[in-house]
């Protein structure tokens, strides 16, 4: 065997349905590596009531998020931007949607594949404002991210990185298997994760760009 | 599709590759130029081609010795166990960039299997150096991977 090859795909529809290996879904989108960017934002003055929309110009302005003064606050809206579009990926969030984010896998992965967040893509540290957390959030990661490959999350009232398949993602030690356990490896199969990421009270402002990394083994 | 030209190692045309991150400086082996060397009773060997194709699959059981030679010239020598199992550990960002972490060669012995898990990068962080082993240990399994090649 060889390398597997990944291909990294998003749900734009909103209908909570899978990408399949094989035939793969009109309503997913897959993303160009090196080109797209997964962006977190809305919610701040003018979108409150009607976000950007189904597509938007990823140029000029750009709907900012707030940094909450009361309670924790998820921010409302994920795009992935390609070129210069952006594309709302509507299920995404904190919710018990399915099928929002996918990694499409062809060949064979040894174990399981992992879903990591790092600072860069050197893939070694994990200091960034939103992965470091701060005290009220337990200083864990501000990204909340669970395996959806075998089921919905759960909800009481509302999954976080501390549930079964979940993880406030940052470095090796807090990630998310993706694979339904146990897993002895992934052949020719499409994996699926959701996510979303609460901003604290006593957050500081920052842009981020960490990354979302994929560990995996192979012969 | 990925090109197999990833940003961290595109332009990589040395022996070792430096990636800039915002907090460090990893340094990794170049993936093109490291590969296994098998050898057989009959004096036969047989190079690995490189960790993206690694060409294990092709090769045939029976070996009497196993080594990996890394892009910076060091050769490790994998002690003879009754069978070998090379995993190559990485990570891929969305973003198309890559790291090759280790090379985990699972080695088996009577009752239980041996890991060599062989360091490809080194950083400001990690106390592991390139071509430094970590030993592990896992047991048996209840059945026993196909690519597993046994030796003499």
């Amino acid at each position: 065997m060889a390398e597997p090859i990944l291909t990294f795909v998003y749900n734009h529809g909103a209908s909570d349905e899978p990408y399949d290996f094989y035939t793969g879904h009109p309503n997913w989108r897959e993303i160009t590596p090196g080109i797209d960017t997964i962006i977190f934002l809305g919610g701040g003055i003018g979108d409150v009531d009607v976000g950007l929309g189904s597509t938007t110009l990823a140029s000029g302005t750009r709907s900012p998020t707030i940094r909450p003064s009361v309670t924790s606050y998820v921010i409302p809206y994920t795009y992935v931007e390609s070129g210069s579009t952006m594309y709302w990926v509507p299920l995404a969030g904190h919710n018990t949607n399915r099928y929002i984010f996918g990694v499409s896998i062809s060949g064979t992965i040894e174990g399981d594949l992992y879903l990591e967040a790092w600072d860069d893509n050197s893939f070694s540290s994990y200091t960034l404002p939103v992965l470091s957390g701060t005290s009220n959030s337990s200083n864990e990661s501000y990204v909340n991210a669970i395996r959806t490959t075998n089921q919905s999350p759960p909800w009481h009232p509302g999954w976080n990185g501390s549930d079964t398949g979940a993880a406030y993602l940052r470095g090796q030690a807090d990630r998310v298997s993706l694979g339904t356990p146990p897993v002895s490896y992934l052949t020719n199969t499409v994996v699926f994760w959701n996510m979303y990421v609460r901003l604290e009270t006593d957050s500081s402002t920052f842009h981020n760009l960490p990354i979302f990394g994929f560990r995996y083994l192979y012969i | 599709m990925f090109d197999k030209n990833l940003p961290n190692f595109k332009h990589i045309d040395e022996q070792s590759g430096k990636i800039y991150g915002a907090h460090n400086k990893v340094v990794s082996i170049n993936p093109y130029f490291t590969y296994f060397i098998a050898q057989y009773p009959n004096g036969l060997i047989i190079n690995g081609k490189n960790l993206f194709q690694t060409g294990w699959e092709e090769l045939p059981q029976g070996l009497s010795k196993l080594s990996y030679k890394l892009s910076t010239g060091l050769v490790i020598d994998i002690p003879k166990f009754k069978a070998y199992l090379p995993l190559i550990e990485c990570s891929l960002g969305i973003d198309g960039s890559r790291v090759f972490h280790s090379i985990n060669v699972k080695c088996l012995e009577e009752n239980s299997i041996l890991i060599w898990k062989i360091i490809l990068k080194q950083d400001n962080i990690s106390k592991f150096r390139i071509g430094d082993v970590v030993l592990g240990r896992e047991v048996l399994y209840s059945f026993m991977n196909k690519s597993w090649k046994y030796t003499s």
